[in-house]
């Protein structure tokens, strides 16, 4: 195959030298005398390109149009699933906070008590003022049996005063119904623990010769039957010796919160025969139960 | 040749090539379309006339690139040059064969642009110089097609004389 022929055309050639030397020579004119050229051949092209760059660009807009309202559609869906999936999560949430704190308030009774432990929820609260009563949500079916201890973070909080069949009456420390037997945690000292009204509480049956003073705490003693020693259950607030009397005074302050009291633990002996052995196995699977 | 096609030709392609190119094809994958009427006047019109439009084709690209007057000017007058003295060999061999010549053209003013673009301090665009200017022969080639058929159906009025016609022998 012969691609090139073998002589050139003069003419043609000349022709091709011409525009060449035109090329070269615009190439090396400065800029300064080709840019008024430029600028007017550019003036009318500028105004054209504008007007079809400005069609152009709506053509390939339209064409995103629908991929939007689909998009739209789309993100409306998944803002609907996201305020599902909150509301879920939140749901989930509490439950999950519910069940950890029974479960830390299990935690915090002593393993060597030979106790079992029974995580209920305070649902309400006694109005009257001087009372200090609580609302239990597990009741005889559970186990709950009278004069049973409440623990509230490893603290004595009260005792059960009346069980029904699916809730409980406790009466809080503070409360004229709640009596424990507790020792002076520093001196030993014994005396009864008793509710005043109104969230006070009272140390009675304290001797005159007794050790004791403000911000001493008093736990449970081994005289308390239905509850194991060494729990705290009150701080000593004021000492007074009364003329007259044959024992000193001691106020006392209960150690837990009551605006706190949601989730605590309900002491059951083991060896406690008030409840049946079928009882006592529902009230141990209840606890686990968020 | 007549004057006035020529200009609204010229002028067609370059805002089909700066505008409508631009914002419907993606980056290197936009064929040349100077590279395409370059081609195409070279093969079609009268030897002097097809360097003329060659040169009128390479200034047009070098207004619509902004850069110095007479680099695609020169580089479309010489490519133009080469073509009309193997283009009886093209003419006479089935249509496809000036496709390859169309690449070699879009090759020619793809490597021109990327050498002007370093050459103006971009200097990372010489990795990308050679897929670049691949692609863009390679687009330009499948444009061909569709922008050939559209030039021989304007044949008549555009003034680029018919001499021979594509694929016979």
């Amino acid at each position: 195959m012969k691609l090139l022929p073998g002589k050139v055309n003069p003419a043609l050639l000349k022709t091709f030298l011409a525009y060449l030397a035109v090329s070269l020579i615009l190439f090396i004119l400065p800029a300064r005398f080709l840019r008024p050229v430029r600028d007017v051949v550019l003036y009318p092209f500028g105004i054209v390109q504008r007007v079809l760059f400005a069609v152009v660009r709506t053509a390939a807009s339209a064409g995103r149009l629908e991929h939007l309202w689909k998009a739209d559609r789309e993100a409306e869906r998944l803002r609907g699933e996201v305020r599902a999936l909150e509301a879920e999560l939140a749901a989930e949430r509490s439950r999950r906070a519910t069940a950890e704190a029974r479960l830390e308030q299990v935690a915090r009774v002593p393993a060597e008590i030979a106790f079992r432990s029974l995580p209920a929820e305070v649902v309400a609260f006694d109005p009257a003022p001087l009372r200090h009563v609580a609302l239990l949500n597990r009741g005889e079916r559970a186990g709950v049996a009278p004069r049973a201890v409440v623990l509230r973070d490893g603290v004595v909080v009260g005792r059960i005063e009346s069980v029904g069949p699916l809730v409980s009456r406790v009466a809080l420390t503070g409360d004229p119904g709640c009596r424990v037997a507790v020792r002076n945690l520093r001196t030993r000292a014994s005396g009864v623990l008793e509710g005043a009204g109104a969230g006070r509480c009272i140390v009675k049956y304290m001797d005159l010769t007794a050790d004791v003073r403000p911000g001493d705490r008093f736990v449970t003693s081994e005289l308390a039957a239905s509850a194991p020693a060494g729990l705290q259950a009150a701080e000593c607030v004021k000492v007074e010796d009364i003329p007259g009397e044959i024992f000193r005074r001691v106020e006392a302050t209960p150690l837990f919160r009551l605006r706190e009291l949601d989730e605590v633990v309900v002491l059951l002996p083991v060896a406690d025969d008030s409840a049946g052995p079928s009882e006592r196995r529902g009230g141990t699977a209840e606890a686990g139960r968020p | 040749m007549k004057i006035f096609p020529a200009f609204l030709l010229l002028g067609v392609v370059a805002l089909a090539a700066t505008v409508a190119a631009p914002a419907l094809v993606e980056g290197a994958w936009r064929p040349d379309l100077f590279a395409i009427l370059l081609m195409y006047a070279a093969l079609r019109a009268p030897k002097r006339a097809a360097l003329a439009w060659a040169w009128a084709v390479g200034l047009a690209r070098d207004l619509s690139a902004g850069g110095s007057f007479g680099v695609y000017a020169s580089l479309a007058l010489l490519a133009a040059f080469v073509i009309v003295h193997v283009r009886t060999e093209i003419e006479n061999r089935p249509l496809v064969s000036y496709v390859p010549w169309v690449a070699v053209v879009a090759a020619l003013f793809g490597a021109a642009d990327w050498t002007l673009t370093i050459a103006n301090g971009y200097a990372p665009a010489l990795a990308a110089a050679g897929r670049g200017i691949a692609l863009s022969a390679m687009a330009t080639m499948l444009a061909s097609f569709p922008c050939m058929w559209l030039l021989n159906r304007f044949n008549a009025w555009l003034g680029i004389r018919r001499r021979y016609r594509f694929g016979s022998s």
